[in-house]
């Protein structure tokens, strides 16, 4: 699935909408979204891993934790990501993501750089299972979506 | 290709399409009652939960081109607990999360909140103004030397360290004292921390409040503009529109002036977001219910309310301490290239105003004085005269309005009639156009040429990111000057032409 930038939902900050088959593909596909923003994603060299690890008790609250982290990252380590890889576990009370960052430490003589990300925002903020069986040949039964707002 | 690349070429390929213009709807529209000129009023009847009155500034102009978001978050502030008068939108509103931005609210106290999203996550965004004695012919010859200096001495762009190490006891004290812990440790003259609101330091902070994840965001951020919208940037005063408090300033035409643009960087951000989760989980307990998740917002008075404040005010001192380095870092540079010291280049600090931030002050309320919690976000405290003392008793409280980095910025002063919008006017030109869509109507490099052959020389850490500041992604300053000239809050003094821009 994939990520695109939206118009008419903020002015001075950046809106994307993200998708993902699985919740493990929307963290990804909204992770690369995020990190996009920042800076062109091909000029970014996947030398450095992180691992993350997160709960919480939606899917909801996870994806605003993990673009949060990303965020965490960028100021406190200089670091951007290039490669993410998702891993989620649930049980009864909680998700449980564990996560693999491959990326590099912020450089502008080698990379493109974008915009600065202040914060994840709750504004329009919407994670959601989209069901589509009713549809004509989808090429999905359902799939993952999210709205998301940064502040610039 | 990228989905970046992607979206940008398919934009290029429908970009005449898919312009998008601001457009008052006829619903709001037929709802304002107009109160003055500028100044437009939806009732408390307007919508469902409304406990005062929304109170909008505006040229007619500028009203048919509101963005209809911003009415509704306008609207959607007028139902928060505890707001006295009116929730007040400046002239150069256009739509955030939240408050719009350009929102002012004031509450009570006792009976009201205190929400991060009516301050930002930037809390203590600001604008500083710092004079030179030199003039136009002086700084033209060398305009590219000492832009690529500060290019080089102040860091801008995505994450980027400052010059200023600290470890963490440093970075507690910073958090205490603000601007008096740089002047202290040789990055100021005595005399700055006379020229800044509230003097450089907020005394309400407390450190204890602010988050680990915070700390680690900052401690290496000071002495960084950061990006967006914020610059730094060479300046000639213009035009002058009140000879008078100008000289009283020190403001001559054609003077050189410095202008920046930066706030809190990520430690601000990051105690906004920690109190946005905080006050979402315990709005329940307080029983307080919002028409948007990002009007989070906690009793002022409550133990969250006031850990918020208490951190709010931490993060506003870094700010304070930020634009004090890079004011240093300023002065470094000229005394560098124009091979005199910064003294006798008599770079005197004219101002430094917050845009984003709450604070406690003592307005009239029915006739009576009383102590109230006001949120601007976006907007500008604007003392008048008969506010402030020394010199600005005369002039009253400068206020520094920034452009776009092709039209220009303004210096403003307040006036004793700003009392009617709890002392307060816009922040900026404020924005007609999203960021996508500037950016896919412009391109860095060939906007970056266009403005040196205008005369502006920019240095930029993203070429992105400087087409998402062009020029026409902004409103018409004038127009926004004007109209808070009209309504009395402020009143225009210099506007101000920049010749050197570095843009984050």
């Amino acid at each position: 699935m994939t990520y695109t930038f939206l118009e008419g939902i903020t002015r001075a900050d950046v809106a994307f909408e993200a998708q993902g088959k699985t919740q493990e593909e929307l963290i990804e596909q909204a992770g690369l979204a995020l990190q996009s923003v920042q800076v062109e994603l091909s000029t970014v060299k996947p030398v450095i891993k992180r691992k993350i690890n997160i709960a919480a008790p939606t899917i909801d609250n996870l994806l605003y934790k993990f673009l949060e982290e990303l965020v965490f990252l960028k100021d406190a380590e200089q670091l951007v990501f290039c490669k993410i890889k998702a891993n989620i576990r649930t049980d009864e009370k909680s998700l449980y993501l564990s996560c693999e960052l491959r990326g590099e430490v912020i450089n502008s003589d080698t990379q493109q750089l974008g915009t600065d990300i202040k914060a994840v925002t709750l504004h329009k903020y919407k994670v959601e299972k989209i069901d589509t069986s009713a549809e004509k040949n989808p090429k999905e039964k359902s799939y993952w979506n999210a709205i998301v707002v940064l502040d610039i | 290709m990228t989905n970046t690349q992607t979206e940008q070429k398919n934009g290029k390929e429908n970009q005449q399409k898919e312009i998008h213009e601001d457009k008052l709807s006829k619903e709001y529209a037929d709802a304002f009652k107009q109160v003055s000129d500028v100044v437009w009023e939806l009732p408390a009847s307007f919508k469902k939960g409304m406990q005062v009155p929304a109170r909008l500034i505006a040229t007619k102009e500028l009203l048919q081109h509101i963005d209809n978001n911003v009415i509704e978050q306008l609207t959607n502030v007028a139902c928060l607990p505890g707001i006295v008068r009116h929730a007040y939108c400046m002239a150069d509103a256009h739509s955030g999360y939240g408050f719009p931005i350009g929102g002012v609210a004031a509450f009570d106290p006792e009976q009201g909140i205190i929400s991060p999203g009516g301050i930002g996550f930037d809390i203590n965004c600001g604008m500083r103004l710092v004079k030179t004695n030199l003039f136009l012919k002086d700084v033209e010859p060398v305009i590219k030397p000492l832009v690529d200096l500060l290019f080089k001495k102040v860091p801008a762009g995505v994450g980027g360290k400052g010059f200023v190490q600290l470890n963490n006891n440093q970075f507690t004290e910073v958090m205490s004292s603000g601007a008096d812990w740089c002047i202290e440790q040789g990055y100021g003259w005595k005399a700055d921390k006379e020229q800044m609101e509230e003097n450089g330091c907020i005394t309400s902070a407390n450190p204890d409040s602010v988050s680990e994840k915070a700390r680690a965001r900052g401690i290496s951020q000071l002495g960084t503009l950061g990006s967006g919208n914020h610059y730094l940037e060479i300046q000639v005063a213009d035009k002058l529109f009140d000879e008078k408090t100008a000289r009283l300033l020190g403001i001559q035409e054609g003077q050189i002036m410095v202008m920046v643009h930066c706030g809190s960087r990520g430690f601000g951000h990051q105690i906004g977001s920690d109190y946005l989760q905080l006050f979402e989980g315990c709005m329940r307990k307080y029983k307080i219910t919002i028409p948007d998740r990002e009007l989070a917002c906690a009793p002022f008075k409550s133990n969250e309310g006031q850990k918020y404040f208490g951190a709010m005010a931490c993060a506003a001192n870094m700010a304070f301490a930020n634009r004090q380095v890079i004011l240093h870092r300023i002065r470094e540079c000229f005394s560098h290239v124009f091979m005199k010291s910064a003294e006798e280049l008599e770079m005197e600090l004219i101002y430094d105003v917050c845009h984003n931030i709450a604070k406690i002050e003592e307005h009239i309320v029915d006739g009576r004085k009383k102590e109230l919690v006001v949120h601007r976000k976006g907007a500008t405290r604007s003392f008048g005269p008969s506010r402030m003392t020394g010199l600005f008793a005369k002039t009253g409280q400068p206020v520094i309005i920034g452009g776009s980095m092709e039209t220009g910025s303004y210096l403003l002063a307040g006036t004793d009639e700003s009392e009617s919008t709890w002392c307060s006017t816009a922040h900026g030109s404020g924005r007609t156009m999203s960021r996508t869509q500037a950016k896919r109507m412009a391109n860095g490099q060939e906007l970056q040429q266009k403005m040196q052959a205008r005369g502006i020389y920019v240095r930029t850490a993203s070429y992105a990111g400087l087409a998402e500041e062009a020029g026409f992604a902004y409103k018409d300053i004038s127009e926004v000057v004007h109209a808070m000239q009209l309504a009395g809050v402020s009143k225009p003094v210099v506007a101000l032409r920049p010749i050197g821009n570095i843009k984050g």
